[in-house]
């Protein structure tokens, strides 16, 4: 094969050189060429080696449908696999290789897969390797490890980058009435009729350049011009570089822009490609239809390629295929191809399998040689250098003489690309007067046009187009006026079937799919061990898999599968059509929401404060706490225990901003929150707050929190962190589906309030020294359980509870969330002053577990009031939310887990949270319990632990469980005690 | 994507939504007898083809709302507000607005 | 009084960012948001709406996904029975008529203007915001990435309320997002 450039014509620019590396050598080409084009070009025949075989590929096709040359394009971090080089812009400065070869796709030693191609059909990794005869049954699993060793190794194609992304991507959306896919002439001319009626248009187009097949015709400038500036005036939207990859449900599209791939220096400020979602209201497809090849011996070697994509890469990039070209097919589609290539200069013979093609004195009179009843037989030459011919019918092929050739264009029919309305379930059908699947008209709000539609003249095609537009503007109720719909076809001659070409009894190595390497023997072989459905057929064969999706091979594996069966091609069906039409970078789909912005950060108002004072952060939920505040040198472990042991003698200051804060308000407000509550809150005073607990219908305690009354009809409900958005919606959920009659409106206040615990015995002195008025929280004006609101020094103002978690004196203070920093700048220094200290998660967790609160550790979904041990908030005298059912058999058995304390029998001894709790007998299975927390306990001096055990206290006074961390490979022996495990009467706090 | 016809907010991506749960079960009274809470609780009918759901627009205007949808195709043929208060007020203003 | 501290003081600074020529997109922060939430029962809402209206002496209340506003303040239609209240204190509303709620520390605001500020939305909101789909005084709660937010088109650019803990999470996404268009921060 010599391919080489014309000195004239083509769509590329001329003016503009542009140098590229291939495997390391230099070489030029133009701008406006593909990277297949200006391999082409350089006459570079060799570009790939194949999946398994490893055998040479060259470039097959010109688009998106490519089985051969798939290379690695860039270097380093923007090392990208597996490109179709007739996909791929060319760019000053583009770096590509060949992939999986060594040491190079020209001379690969992996050739050697070739000779053994007989014990790696398709399937063998079912079937070979099952052990060395004759140990082959039974104990043959080793040796296929072995093996699979070797052979994952070997697999895949082209080697990614390890190293992290160096581009960003980004989302987007859009809206409009009409959506057109694809700007060839069907598209283009869809978009402006649509355009013309009035109609909000974008039309998007996967290549850079608009024109579709008008840029592969010889004679097409002049019309294709036309059509841009008639586009251009239309004010149509269009999005180039653009590929639609997928249809969704109501009207919505994915698009993938590539915005820097064909730029050498990309701008920063850009994103490397946009994932775009389109909503529109009517969906036009003029996706065109994809060649398809034919299976015959050696039909993989380096200088076959589909007929159209020859006459695309001699009229859009003045690159002549080869000197000595044959042209092959069953349909009209070739002669046109025959007719350019020998006005380029090339020597053509045109091979027809029909023994009638029509009028041929143009194509004589151009200097074509024909020979009608023939095709090839056998494909000669590591890179193509003749071809054995076939005369005769299609099922009683003859072999007939040689002909050397260095380049062979093969057409075996056109397949509508039907992909994306089939994403939206319409099923294709099989077409036999023109041998393809093509899809009705409309489905779903999507329309499909010109060659889509198998429609195959472009005037026709044209046509199509602005039918289409015609009826999606009906569909959206504009008058229009009738534009005719164009019948599927437009060949003079009749296509003839034509899937694979052998002689009877010949041996032939012909692929159906070629970037997986499934050969016409593998679908037989397929038929012969009963995989025979065609979904079967895909996945056992891996026909279809690839990264090309089966453009090009699939019809003919169905077409072989239906021979085998005795059926015809709409018998054995067609698998679903998959999003994403062409592959799409995860990076894309991603956007910008990567690294630190994978999920939204929420900071509290004290978030810098905090870290000035030295915090380290951990997540609850999406939000950053304070974890521990370690002075200079300390660990967590010295930090927290520090902390605890300062809040308990002293004070201690946390930040719990962080908890559920909603506005329960509304006349019917008192009689929401008693439906809602296990307890009663139906006479709670104004001015005071109540722990409550509520349940789920089905009986499980689902959150817990405190709720302050402030006035007749408003009440400030707090929850835990992680459920604060489950208990908004639970609270609008039962308030809008199943109490409409009650007036309460529930809205969240999270933002609001910045929050600030004060505990420890100096809590009072603390906070006195920093509200407006020193005696606002004096015992009286401030009982236990009292709320007040009132004002900081500065005038801030500041709602209080005196409520405790950590089991000491302990109080709530919250202001407004902008006066947040201004209200710990107050509290610190006073803090400071008792020798107080800030306090973090890990020495919150501390204390609670020390007191024996729960928190959702515990409180995890499966747990009822009374496991938790609170079964007394449950109010006897009233129905609430859950109440029934909390009561229901499996609720109320005497062996459920219950809530306990643990010490280690050995104190100097740990244990993990996530153990198992055991008899000490019985260390098996899922035993009787399990940790959901654990510490050091300043206050006791050793380890303790809060978790779960079948019989509670009661049932383990004198026995010993172990702790059985198989995980870990370890056990403790272990107490269970009561989870109040310090100040169990809870002194501390009333004071 | 299913898009869903807010009678607030109009036509918005699932997304912005959470779904609910049934939309044909009622809730008994919350002293019913067990029985009927266990239905109402833990039976559900697993349908293919139309079914009634609740939805909430939980990025949108918080409204919890009935949604009538084919669990094969995804075509949804009616949406209204659950609460018949919300759904009263928004069909009046839309009357004066027409 | 102390002074109030915006979520994202200390996480900006003014100035031109990103592609060169003339600024796309402008931002600033609102400063010291004054905003009240105002809610009725459905019996109610027709009297709430009015009283809300004619505090801030326009003649009719917002209808579902609208604003209306005066030099004295806007109301916004938010949700069915829910209205926020921008610049001025709400009117005393009886519990048999509704609730109010004072949010003022509750959101973010950033003013969003600029000759690509629609465009530049576009690639963060899943909402049409083509002229017709939404004009002036338009409102809508969507959810930017992964955030529920409310927007409000206000003489000619946007207004953007963010949960005030996620302001500087958002922030960074807008600033990545408008460097392309050209960025001016004021």
């Amino acid at each position: 094969m010599t391919a080489r450039r014309l000195s004239t014509g083509g769509l590329i620019d001329r003016t503009q050189a542009v140098d590229f590396s291939w495997d390391g050598n230099p070489l030029q080409g133009f701008a406006g060429d593909s990277l297949a084009a200006a391999l082409l070009a350089n006459n570079q025949r060799i570009v790939a080696r194949s999946f398994k075989y490893h055998r040479p590929r060259g470039i097959m096709s010109c688009g998106v449908e490519e089985s051969g040359a798939l290379v690695t394009v860039g270097d380093g971090d923007r090392r990208d696999p597996n490109v179709k080089a007739t996909t791929q812009e060319l760019y000053q400065g583009l770096v590509a290789s060949g992939q999986n070869a060594f040491p190079n796709v020209r001379f690969d030693v992996g050739a050697v897969n070739n000779l053994f191609g007989r014990f790696l059909p398709a399937g063998f990794y079912y079937k070979t390797f099952m052990g060395l005869p004759p140990f082959e049954s039974g104990s043959g699993t080793g040796y296929w490890m072995w093996c699979e060793n070797i052979i994952r190794k070997a697999a895949g194609m082209g080697s990614a980058s390890r190293a992290p992304d160096p581009d960003h991507y980004e989302h987007g959306h859009l809206f409009c009435e009409v959506l057109v896919v694809g700007a060839g002439p069907a598209g283009i001319s869809a978009a402006i009729a649509a355009a013309e009626l009035g109609l909000d248009v974008l039309l998007v187009e996967q290549d850079a350049l608009l024109g579709g097949d008008l840029l592969g015709q010889s004679d097409a400038q002049a019309s294709r011009d036309e059509l841009l500036k008639a586009l251009a005036a239309s004010g149509v939207r269009v999005m180039n570089r653009t590929t639609a990859f997928g249809l969704y449900d109501h009207g919505a599209a994915g698009l993938v822009e590539r915005v820097t791939d064909h730029i050498t220096q990309p701008d920063p400020n850009l994103p490397r490609q946009r994932f775009w979602t389109v909503r529109a209201q009517q969906t036009i497809v003029a996706s065109g239809a994809l060649e398809r090849h034919i299976a015959f011996d050696n039909n993989d070697r380096p200088g076959i390629m589909t007929a159209a994509a020859g006459r695309h890469y001699l009229n859009r990039y003045a690159v002549l295929p080869g000197q000595q070209i044959v042209i092959a097919g069953n349909n009209d589609s070739t002669q046109i191809v025959a007719m350019d290539m020998a006005a380029a200069g090339a020597e053509v013979t045109l091979l027809d399998a029909r023994a009638d093609i029509g009028d041929s004195t143009a194509l004589k009179d151009a200097g074509v040689q024909i020979r009608t009843g023939t095709a090839p037989l056998s494909a000669r030459g590591k890179t193509l250098n003749s071809i054995q011919l076939a005369r005769g019918l299609p099922g009683a092929w003859q072999a007939d003489e040689k002909l050397d050739c260095d380049a062979l264009l093969i057409s075996g029919g056109w397949s509508p690309v039907v992909n994306l309305i089939s994403h939206r379930g319409a099923r294709p059908q099989w077409n036999a007067d023109n041998a393809c699947f093509v899809v009705p008209e409309e489905f779903d709000g999507v329309r499909l046009a010109g060659s889509a539609a198998g429609v195959w003249q472009t005037q026709a095609c044209e046509q199509s187009g602005r039918h289409a537009a015609m009826q999606a503007a009906k569909a959206l109720g504009k008058t229009v006026s009738e534009a005719p719909g164009v019948s599927i076809g437009g060949w003079q001659t009749p296509i003839e079937p034509l899937y694979e070409i052998n002689t009877e009894g010949r041996k032939s190595k012909a692929f159906v799919d070629l970037q997986h390497d499934v050969s016409s023997d593998d679908v037989r072989l397929a038929y012969r061990e009963g995989y025979v459905s065609v979904e079967h057929l895909k996945r056992y064969t891996t026909l279809g898999m690839a990264t090309d999706g089966g453009k090009m091979g699939n019809v003919i594996g169905l077409a072989l599968m239906a021979e085998a069966l005795g059926k015809d091609i709409p018998a054995v069906g067609t698998t679903t059509f998959r999003p994403p039409y062409t592959p799409v970078a995860i990076g894309a789909l991603a956007g910008r929401s990567v690294s630190e912005h994978f999920r939204p950060l929420r900071r509290t108002p004290l978030h810098d404060w905090n870290l000035t004072q030295g915090a380290t952060m951990t997540m609850a939920g999406l939000w950053h706490r304070p974890w521990y505040f370690a002075r200079p040198g300390e660990t967590i472990n010295e930090a927290y225990i520090r902390e605890a042991a300062t809040t308990r003698s002293s004070v201690g200051l946390c930040d719990v901003t962080s908890l559920g804060k909603i506005a329960v308000q509304g006349p019917d407000a008192t009689e929401f929150l008693n439906r809602i509550y296990t307890n009663p809150f139906a006479k709670l005073p104004i001015g005071k707050a109540r722990y409550g607990i509520m349940l789920r219908d089905d009986g499980i305690v689902m959150d817990d929190g405190t709720t302050w009354r402030l006035s007749e009809t408003d009440y400030f409900m707090t929850t835990t962190t992680v459920n604060a958005a489950k208990v908004l919606t639970w609270l609008e959920e039962l308030l809008q589906t199943r109490w409409p009659e009650l007036r309460v409106h529930v809205t969240s206040v999270s933002e609001q309030w910045a929050g600030c615990a004060i505990a420890g015995p100096k809590s009072r002195e603390v906070l006195s020294a920093c509200v407006h008025q020193t005696r606002a929280v004096s015992n009286e004006a401030l009982p236990f359980m009292g709320v007040i609101e009132t004002a900081l020094q500065g005038g801030i103002p500041c709602r209080i509870a005196r409520i405790s978690f950590s089991g000491e004196m302990a109080f709530e203070a919250y202001v407004p969330s902008d006066y947040g920093p201004a209200m710990m700048d107050l509290l610190y220094p006073q803090a400071a002053l008792h020798e107080g200290c800030l306090y973090g998660l890990e020495a919150l967790g501390t204390m609670r577990i020390e007191k024996g609160h729960v928190t959702g550790a515990e409180l995890d979904g499966r747990v009822s009031i009374d496991d938790a041990g609170l079964g007394k908030m449950a109010s006897p005298n009233k129905a609430f939310i859950g109440s029934v059912l909390r009561q229901r058999p499996e609720l109320m058995r005497s062996d459920r887990p219950q809530l306990v304390g643990i010490f280690p029998k050995d104190r100097n001894a740990t244990f993990n949270v996530g153990a198992l709790l055991c008899a000490a007998d019985e260390i098996s299975g899922m035993g009787e319990g399990w940790i959901t927390g654990a510490t050091h306990s300043p206050e006791l001096g050793h380890w303790i632990g809060l978790g779960f055990i079948k019989g509670g206290v009661d049932a383990w006074q004198s026995k010993i469980a172990v702790a059985a961390d198989p995980l870990r490979d370890q056990q403790t022996e272990v107490e269970i005690v009561s989870p109040h495990m310090v100040d169990p009467s809870g002194e501390r706090m009333h004071g | 994507m299913i898009r869903i016809d807010c009678p607030f907010c109009g036509l918005r991506d699932h997304s912005e939504f959470s779904y609910g749960g049934d939309a044909s079960i009622n809730y008994p009274p919350l002293d019913a007898p067990a029985e009927q809470w266990h239905d109402a609780v833990f039976l559900r009918e697993n349908i293919r083809g139309r079914q009634l759901e609740t939805w909430q627009h939980t990025s949108g205007c918080r409204m919890w709302l009935n949604v009538e949808r084919d669990t094969v195709s995804h075509e949804i043929f009616a949406v209204w507000p659950a609460h018949r208060g919300y759904g009263r007020v928004l069909h009046a203003e839309k009357e004066n607005t027409e | 009084m102390a002074n109030r501290l915006s979520a994202l003081a200390g996480h900006y600074s003014p100035g031109r960012f990103g592609a060169e020529g003339q600024a796309g997109v402008h931002l600033s922060v609102v400063a010291d948001l004054r905003l009240h939430q105002v809610a009725a029962w459905p019996d109610s809402l027709p009297a709430v709406g009015q009283l809300l209206a004619n505090s801030i002496g326009q003649a009719a209340k917002p209808g579902p996904g609208c604003a209306i506003s005066s030099e004295q303040g806007a109301v916004l239609r938010i949700e069915p029975l829910k209205f926020w209240l921008l610049n001025l204190d709400p009117p005393t509303i009886e519990a048999e008529q509704g609730c109010s709620l004072d949010l003022s520390h509750s959101r973010t605001c950033v003013h969003i203007d600029g000759p690509q500020a629609q465009e530049f939305l576009g690639r963060l909101l899943p909402l049409d915001l083509r002229a017709a789909a939404f004009p002036d005084n338009r409102v809508a709660s969507s959810a930017l990435h992964h955030v529920g937010v409310t927007l409000w088109h206000r003489g000619g650019g946007y207004d953007l309320f963010i949960p005030r803990g996620f302001a500087v999470s958002i922030w960074e996404v807008l600033h990545a997002t408008a460097l392309q268009f050209g960025l001016e921060i004021s």
